[in-house]
């Protein structure tokens, strides 16, 4: 896999010996607490468990199948898919675009740093209540300001509207998102060749043309991890939904991530939201393995796992 | 997030142990092996400490006068010490169950009545069996009150506080428009116009959370069928897609459709939907008994009515609160007993009128107590029909499981959006599951 | 050849003042909602429950008292660090490590073992949180310290290896091979000549894994049962009682509760700032 390769087999040898001791701290941990109970869960995805028989029945895959007939889960699929297309899209692009021009900002960029960074820092709870007032639909800052500007007509009642409620959350996870990806992506531009962007300015490269043949591809790994992880944070997204809005109104905001807890705590359907909570993980991961071929693809030294 | 009336918690994970003990071979006894780690203690079996775990308060500053509470019952029990901890909702939700099943769990927590929440911890086998301390000790319980309590003929734990839902109002607001109190539905929606036409909201409809719209359906159907009908819907005699509960829904229908609600009310929150009724901007606020306690910091006077039937003045709905449970596996059973007896002595009973600002389960005597007129009003009526005079309605989602009040709660939401009718509504709620 | 130099000032776009105008839009937007709850935090009570929305309309410490007091604060923000920054460090000091050998190290079953590591991206919480509870009381772990920072650092762990894979696989093998031709072992390779290049990356997971823990709340309230180590976010969720919220302590809380981690951000990311003017860095 790695064609950077080194020759000797020595020094394959050593590699694979400093290798194996370096990720045992994390494989031991991973097994340990995460794997073994994980595995104990899924056992829960395959009986029909109503909370109180000590001896549940066995029932293969019926939890599953039932999803299928389960028109909640439709509706929470598409909400997913519009999550990930948005939720990934927006704070990537936005992210590099604001890191780039932070970029030559220098020193005094750490204030807007600071400034951008917040919206990450604030817990959730306080997201949810203040982003509530933004959109509350009677004296709500937003439609105040859409009022103030002439769009009067454009007002709504956000999260109260099964129409808008789900772009509203979306907006407000990008807003509290982006400045993650500005940490990130200002973290790897520190490791770019600036050498290579003066010769492309000079050679009369425009800024979008170096931003796309002479930076992205140096920081490339980094920029497809972003992706990766905010895309995978989509499949499972459920905290903000359920702080915002509950998956409501009448689930119009539902995903599976809600939709699953509300199962396993709320209704006492351990199995059921187990196995849906399981569905994520299964949809999510062909997505992981090709954004990961894809980032061992485009990297500069295809060195990686 | 939904974070239901009457003090609600989810269902339980019950026998999640038996299973996960079957698989890892854990043992799930309070004889386990985890210690309690250094540092405060915790766990207390050694040093006879009770903990005593309860939902977070509606206002954080009871915390404190509940542990002076606590020292007066420590003082009159020397040996019994208890540590109090207070835990928001939706995180109980999901931590209590194991820690109860674990052993490592509280000894006297407070939890909900009715079958959702006591019935599903008292079916798992986590509760401890009070049948004989209500003997022993007489406690003097309401009779309906400590029916949501017994389960399987047994009585497992003590209610909780009372509470109602009505119809707040605007009494000077009232006045100003010449509008008498709401005594028929007809009259409400006439009082309601008028509001509308002084610029004013008439009703400040809050739906966001989800389960205001158990309150609202709860509230309109129990004046409609009365206390009789409303039994006979929870006990499974009437259906939820009868002509009665359409109509009750039907109603919030048409208030929303003439414009009596704010716009769009399932984008106004609960505190939003309050604050639109204490700043003027509304002149009537569906809401319950708890709320008693935010209201004397308000400059208008306010008055508490049951909405209001199609032919008459309606009644008020009477749900329950979270009350103590004792862990069937305390260490220490007697210890909790007493704590126990302690929570439904009157001495505790007029610190819960006063300080807490709930009203009880059990009658107390409330002469030389400062509370408001309108407190004591609330008072008044309600241990009237709690203590058998006069009929009262039921906050549905008290009695009824999780899945039925999600299909409620979806349906009232659905229809102020425009995406259910209330037939559709009603049908889905009959459709649920009721275990 | 050289490694990768840090720019001095790569001039990347013209307009400095075109730039600043987008960036401070761009900024308010970002900071409204704290001004929001500046606002809040700062009102008197009364003010808050009537008039929520009003931007500063009245001044008042006592949300900050209240906040402070109530939320027994106090009480809570050692047991904050103390349940934050020892899982912090682990998640850093591991992720560093296994994400070198991820990036650059092969070894037998090395795919594989990525995958199981980041499996922990694609599963929620929620979903093996509880069997992970009876485990625990199983290995005399449950109600412990080590066992909730256990907790703590694995569930870091998903995150923190796929991110600084990501960024150990930037760095050119020129490097590598020229410090091999110099003698150096592998270990030495990773400790003196790969691991400084990714601090930036380093800094950038230390912040936020300790952001995680910091405002976490779930897993010290779940695996401490006897109630020990109670974090802020306790004392903070305690406004959240009922039905409604406290929104003014709530306010000041949140305020008291981010104080922290914005002082770390900006001493890491000092550091970084101080990298790009600090000069090359040699092959």
């Amino acid at each position: 896999m790695a064609s950077t390769d080194s020759g000797p087999a020595v020094t394959r040898r050593a590699q694979a010996r400093l290798g194996i001791a370096l990720v045992a701290p994390a494989a031991i941990l991973v097994l340990l607490f995460f794997i073994l109970p994980l595995a104990n869960a899924m056992y829960f995805a395959v009986i029909r468990f109503d909370g109180v028989n000590p001896n549940p029945p066995f029932v293969g895959l019926a939890n599953f199948t039932q999803m299928l007939g389960d028109p909640v889960v439709w509706r929470a699929l598409g909400n997913n898919a519009i999550w990930i297309a948005i939720g990934t899209a927006a704070p990537l692009l936005m992210g590099l675009v604001i890191a780039l021009l932070l970029w030559n900002v220098g020193r005094g960029s750490l204030w807007y740093r600071v400034a951008f960074f917040i919206p990450f820092i604030l817990p959730g709870v306080a997201i949810g209540v203040v982003w509530g007032w933004i959109y509350d639909p009677i004296r709500g800052w937003l439609n105040e300001v859409l009022r103030m500007v002439g769009l009067g007509e454009a007002t709504t009642g956000w999260l109260g509207n099964p129409d808008t409620a789900l772009y509203a959350v979306i907006a407000t996870a990008v807003w509290a998102s982006v400045g993650f990806a500005i940490v990130v992506f200002l973290a790897a531009l520190q490791s770019v060749d600036a050498d290579l962007i003066d010769a492309a300015t000079i050679d009369g490269a425009g800024a979008v043309q170096r931003t796309r043949h002479v930076v992205l591809p140096q920081i490339m790994p980094i920029f497809l991890m972003v992706a990766t992880v905010t895309l995978i944070g989509g499949f499972s997204v459920f905290d903000i939904i359920f702080v915002m809005t509950g998956g409501g109104p009448a689930g119009a905001t539902e995903v599976l991530g809600t939709y699953a807890y509300s199962n396993a705590f709320q209704f006492n359907r351990i199995s059921y939201g187990t196995a849906l909570a399981l569905l994520i993980t299964i949809l999510a991961v062909p997505f992981t393995i090709g954004l990961n071929r894809l980032q061992r693809r485009m990297s500069l030294y295809r060195t990686g796992a | 997030m939904p974070r239901p009336g009457a003090l609600r918690f989810g269902a339980a994970l019950s026998t999640v142990a038996f299973v996960a003990a079957a698989c890892t071979g854990v043992p799930s006894g309070p004889s386990s092996a985890a210690d309690p780690s250094a540092g405060a203690d915790g766990g207390g079996e050694a040093t006879g400490a009770l903990r005593f775990l309860v939902e977070a308060p509606e206002d954080p500053a009871q915390l404190d006068p509940l542990r002076e509470q606590i020292t007066v019952f420590e003082g009159e029990n020397p040996g019994i010490t208890v540590e109090l901890e207070a835990v928001p909702l939706d995180t109980l939700r999901t931590t209590l169950q194991p820690q109860l099943r674990s052993g490592e769990g509280p000894d006297v927590f407070n939890w909900g009545s009715g079958p959702a929440f006591g019935g599903a911890f008292a079916e798992a086998g986590l509760l401890y069996d009070l049948t004989d301390a209500y003997e022993q000790y007489e406690w003097p319980i309401y009779g309906f009150a400590k029916d949501q309590v017994t389960f399987d003929g047994k009585i497992m734990g003590v209610p909780g506080e009372m509470e109602t839902i009505g119809l707040y109002y605007n009494v000077d607001l009232f006045k100003e428009l010449g509008i008498d109190e709401p005594t028929t539905l007809e009259e409400l929606t006439a009082a309601a116009d008028t509001v509308k036409e002084a610029g004013i909201i008439p009703i400040a409809v809050h739906d966001a959370e989800g389960w205001q719209g158990g309150h609202l359906l709860s509230m309109a159907l129990s004046s409609r069928v009365g206390g009789e009908g409303m039994e006979a819907l929870l006990n499974g005699e009437a259906s939820w897609d009868s002509p009665d509960v359409v109509a009750a829904l039907q109603t919030w229908q048409d208030f929303n459709e003439a414009g009596y609600l704010p716009p769009t009310p399932t984008g106004v929150d609960y505190d939003t939907g309050n604050s639109l009724f204490f700043s003027g901007e509304a002149a009537m606020l569906p809401n319950g008994s708890w709320l008693v306690n935010d209201i004397p910091g308000v400059d208008f006077e306010v008055g508490y009515i049951p909405f209001p039937a199609p032919d008459g003045p309606g009644i008020f709905t009477a749900g329950l609160g979270s009350g103590p449970y004792i862990s069937a596996n305390t260490e220490h059973p007697e210890a909790a007993l007493e704590f126990v007896n302690y929570l439904v002595s009157s001495e505790y009973g007029r610190f819960m009128v006063e300080e807490l600002t709930v009203i009880p389960p059990f009658p107390v005597d409330t002469d030389d107590l400062e509370i408001s007129p309108l407190y004591a009003q609330v008072l008044e009526d309600t241990s009237s029909f709690a203590g058998g005079e006069g009929e009262f309605g039921a906050n549905i989602d008290v009695r009824s499981t999780e899945l039925f009040n999600e299909a409620m709660w979806n349906g009232v939401q659905g229809i102020l959006t425009g995406q259910m009718t209330p037939e559709e509504a009603a049908q889905a709620m009959e459709a649920a599951p009721v275990e | 050849m050289e490694g990768p130099r840090r720019s001095e000032q790569p001039r990347f776009l013209p307009s400095d003042l075109g730039r600043h105008a987008i960036l401070l839009v761009l900024a308010f937007v970002s900071l409204f909602p704290l001004i929001l709850t500046v606002s809040t935090a700062f009102k008197t009570e009364q003010d808050v429950r009537v008039n929520p929305f009003g931007l500063f309309s009245s001044f008042s410490m006592e949300n900050l008292v209240t906040a402070w007091t109530v939320g027994d604060f106090g009480d809570y923000v050692l047991n904050t660090f103390i349940l934050s920054v020892p899982s912090t460090v682990l998640v850093v000091v591991i992720s560093i490590m296994a994400g070198y050998a991820f990036a650059r190290l092969p070894f037998p079953g090395r795919t594989v073992v990525f995958y199981l590591v980041v499996l922990g991206l694609l599963v929620p919480f929620f979903t093996y949180m509880i069997p992970l509870y009876f485990q625990l009381q199983g290995m005399g772990l449950l109600n412990t310290l080590p066992g909730v920072i256990l907790v703590l650092t694995t569930t870091g762990l998903a995150f923190g290896t796929i991110f600084m894979r990501a960024f150990f696989s930037e760095l050119p093998p020129e490097l590598e091979q020229a410090a091999r031709i110099d003698g150096a072992s592998e270990l030495q390779i990773f400790t003196r000549v790969m691991l400084p290049l990714v601090t930036p990356g380093a800094g950038a997971l230390a912040v936020f894994t300790f952001l995680q823990n910091w405002n976490n709340l779930l897993v010290p309230l779940l695996y401490l049962p006897g109630g020990d180590f109670r974090p802020l976010t306790m004392g903070l969720y305690v406004f959240l009682g009922g039905r409604g919220i406290d929104i003014g302590p709530l306010a000041a809380g949140t305020l008291i509760t981010i104080l922290p981690v914005i002082v770390l951000f900006i001493v890491l990311q000092r550091q970084v700032t101080r990298g790009i003017l600090a000069g090359a860095v040699k092959g």
